[in-house]
């Protein structure tokens, strides 16, 4: 199992925002979590990512069948987690290239390989900015700064398929992007998706679904996971919204 | 502080005045040096050594300055000069070097066959001193915004050399001039005072950079003094590198003549010295003038590093731009008070200031004072100073990436340097620049 998540209490500033999450993924599989706003699913993703605002109170995070987290960060990330943000952020005087290059010998180093100059690096790159469909010149910008909110989402998938995480977490890359963008990201995903990775996707929209499709579907509602299904239960949640799931839970909760 | 204590004061400043200005009483003659000093020497006898009470000094401390027992100058080996003279000389300026010294000119390390006939460019006290029209008239003449500068008439009463670069008019220099002051010395403390002028005559260009660089653990005070006559139409591009011994004390003065449409754009970096004070001051005698006085100072251990500027718009349709960042690490202390003048008949000023400090250390101490003192009334000018650590934002986000925490520290921090550093024009400069704030940064908030 790539992933395992065990009964996971997780608190901020005092309070309980997940109140036991259960969750396995494995390699080869696509897994959604859908959920309305504050529900828990960026607070998750950030949690697997090592988050320091976050206190985890009970439960445990399993990669790889070994527990997590004691880890830094950036040891997570070399172990294979990459977590696409929700809203990333603006590095002002360091540029993308400088940050990939950066994070991705970073990355050779932890394996035993051997790092690329800046030349050799910069091939490389640019093959990947193809598969965003991503002008080179974003290259030489300062990460982020002044890009649109569509740019900024693509260029997380940039670095994704830069790094080739084992575990790509993906929180709400789809919103904010036109159609043709989103066709674009969803191409982009699905060329690095294989049988030896695994992506999480958070979405408040089923329609990106329609091209990944999900092998299971999660439905969180307040720190919990309401539901669990196949491709069909997006469907149903775009349909029916989510306060049929919500009743649902406060019935288990009372039970 | 107590009269007697204030007393002891005057009393080191005058012995301050008297071992700064030894060797020099031989000065002889009409020469244009001779006339400087004689005014200067009268100033000083009604200057005092600024203290505590003067507004523009109260958050230094002089004194340990002013206790420098201050021996005779040394003359290193060619061999430490050449060190210090490889790490800081770039190709694109060969030919178009001057060298300095311990304050003397070195006919050695310079190389002046780049300049072309035309371009007078050299030293100010050499043989030849007494013929050198090219810079009567403009020798002192900026400088006179600081006749009231304690420091700065010690430099003009006692400078023994100097360099100038005179660009005559609708003439561009073929690639950057360098004027290298390197200081290095033994186990005896002493003091250098060096000088440079700047002249671009109308429509003219150039581009300078000026680097002080020393030998750590040399113990001595650099009081320098740089006047630039940016004339009608010109362009002056100019580069500061403060790179002192760590056991300096760098004082240092700058004056700026802008005429009609004259722009100046200039980038002042400083990271070294233990303790350094800069004067900027710029007059913007003419209307349509751009003027640029952009810095970063990168501070650690106990240094001090204090900048204070004055942009006086004296004419209209102008525009005046300064970005000074800080980055201040374990107990150090910056200071920076800029100063923008827009005077009754200015109009159609568009003037920006802005000071941000990055702090990497609970101990180190910042302050900041832009001001604005207006007297016209249509004009737009915008100031502000930031003071702000690095963001755990960002760091997460770096983190996530793969990068260690340190490294995420110290690509921020570089990146909070980079917006001044990147805007250098010199491309080997700023490699050069680059490489040492990244191992500068490489230490800091660890
Ligand atoms: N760092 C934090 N400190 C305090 N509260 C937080 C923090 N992060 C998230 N929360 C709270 O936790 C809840 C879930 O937030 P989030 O995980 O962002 O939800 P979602 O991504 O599902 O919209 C919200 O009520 C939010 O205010
Ligand atoms: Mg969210």
């Amino acid at each position: 199992m790539l992933l395992e998540i065990e009964n996971l209490h997780v608190e901020a500033e005092g309070t309980e925002i997940l109140k036991g999450i259960d969750l396995k993924v494995d390699t080869g599989q696509i897994h959604a979590i859908m959920g309305p706003n504050g529900s828990g699913k960026s607070t998750l993703a950030k949690v697997i990512s090592g988050h320091p605002d976050y206190e985890v109170t009970r439960g445990d995070i399993l990669f790889e069948g070994e527990s997590i987290l004691e880890d830094e960060p950036d040891e997570r990330a070399q172990d294979g987690i990459f977590m696409a943000f929700q809203y990333p952020v603006e590095v002002p005087g360091v540029t993308n290239s400088v940050l990939l290059r950066q994070a991705y010998n970073a990355r050779q180093e932890a394996r035993g390989e051997q790092p690329l100059d800046p030349l050799q690096f910069d091939d490389f790159v640019r093959e990947k900015c193809k598969l965003v469909d991503m002008d080179p010149d974003f290259l030489d910008r300062n990460v982020n700064v002044g890009f649109s909110g569509g740019e900024k989402k693509r260029n997380e998938i940039l670095q994704m398929a830069v790094l080739e995480p084992k575990l790509g977490l993906l929180d709400e890359t789809d919103s904010g992007l036109d159609i043709d963008a989103l066709r674009t990201v969803a191409d982009g995903i699905k060329s690095l998706a294989g049988d030896d990775n695994a992506y999480v996707m958070v979405t408040h929209y089923q329609r990106v679904l329609e091209y990944i499709e999900p092998n299971h579907v999660h439905v969180m509602v307040g720190g919990r996971i309401a539901k669990s299904g196949d491709k069909d239960l997006a469907v149903t949640v775009e349909e029916k919204g989510y306060d049929w799931l919500a009743d649902d839970i406060e019935t288990t909760g009372a039970a | 502080m107590s009269a007697e204590s204030q007393m002891n004061l005057q009393d080191r400043s005058e012995s301050f005045v008297r071992a700064l200005l030894d060797g020099t009483e031989d000065l002889e003659g009409p020469t244009r040096r001779h006339r400087l000093r004689s005014d200067a020497l009268e100033r000083l006898e009604t200057l005092r050594v600024p203290g505590a009470k003067d507004e523009a000094w109260r958050f230094l401390r002089l004194r340990p300055m002013l206790d420098v027992e201050i021996g005779s100058t040394p003359t290193p080996s060619d061999d430490e000069v050449q060190q210090l003279v490889d790490a800081k000389a770039f190709d694109e300026a060969d030919g178009r070097r001057l060298v300095f010294v311990n304050g003397a000119f070195s006919e050695t390390f310079s190389s002046l066959e780049g300049f072309g006939d035309d371009v007078h460019a050299g030293r100010i006290a050499g043989p030849d001193e007494a013929d050198l029209e090219s810079i009567d008239g403009h020798l002192g003449s900026a400088a006179d915004v600081f006749d009231e500068d304690y420091f700065a008439q010690i430099n003009q009463a006692g400078f023994r050399d100097g360099g100038y670069v005179v660009v005559p008019p609708d003439t561009a220099v073929d690639g950057p001039v360098q004027l290298l002051n390197v200081v290095t010395g033994g186990d005896e403390s002493f003091a250098v005072q060096p000088r440079a002028l700047i002249v671009a005559g109308r429509g003219s260009k150039v581009s300078v950079v000026e680097d002080f660089v020393g030998a750590d653990g040399s113990t001595y005070i650099n009081n320098c003094l740089t006047e630039v006559c940016v004339e009608e139409s010109a362009t002056v591009d100019h580069v500061v590198v403060q790179g002192d011994s760590d056991r300096a004390y760098h004082m240092n003065r700058r004056a700026i003549d802008m005429d009609d449409g004259a722009n100046y754009n200039s980038r002042t970096i400083s990271y070294g010295a233990t303790f350094s004070r800069f004067d900027v001051h710029s007059r913007g005698d003419g209307e349509e003038i751009d003027c640029t006085l952009d810095g970063l100072a990168i501070l650690s251990d106990d240094q001090v590093s204090d900048t204070h500027s004055v942009m006086d718009h004296r004419q209209g349709h102008s525009g005046s731009h300064q970005l000074h960042k800080m980055i201040i690490d374990d107990e150090s202390h910056a200071v920076f008070n800029g100063k923008i003048f827009v005077q009754q008949h200015a109009q159609k000023i568009d003037a920006y200031q802005l000071n941000r400090t990055l702090s990497l250390s609970r101990q180190a101490k910042v302050n900041t004072k832009p001001q604005l003192e207006i007297f016209a009334d249509d004009v737009s000018c915008t100031h502000g100073a930031t003071i702000g650590q690095l963001e755990p934002e960002q760091l997460f986000y770096l983190q996530a990436r793969g990068l260690t925490e340190d490294q995420a520290r110290e690509l921020l921090i570089f990146g909070f340097a980079a917006e001044i550093v990147d805007t250098i024009p010199v491309a080997s400069v700023r490699d050069r620049i680059t490489e040492t704030i990244q191992a500068q940064t490489r230490s800091l908030g660890a």
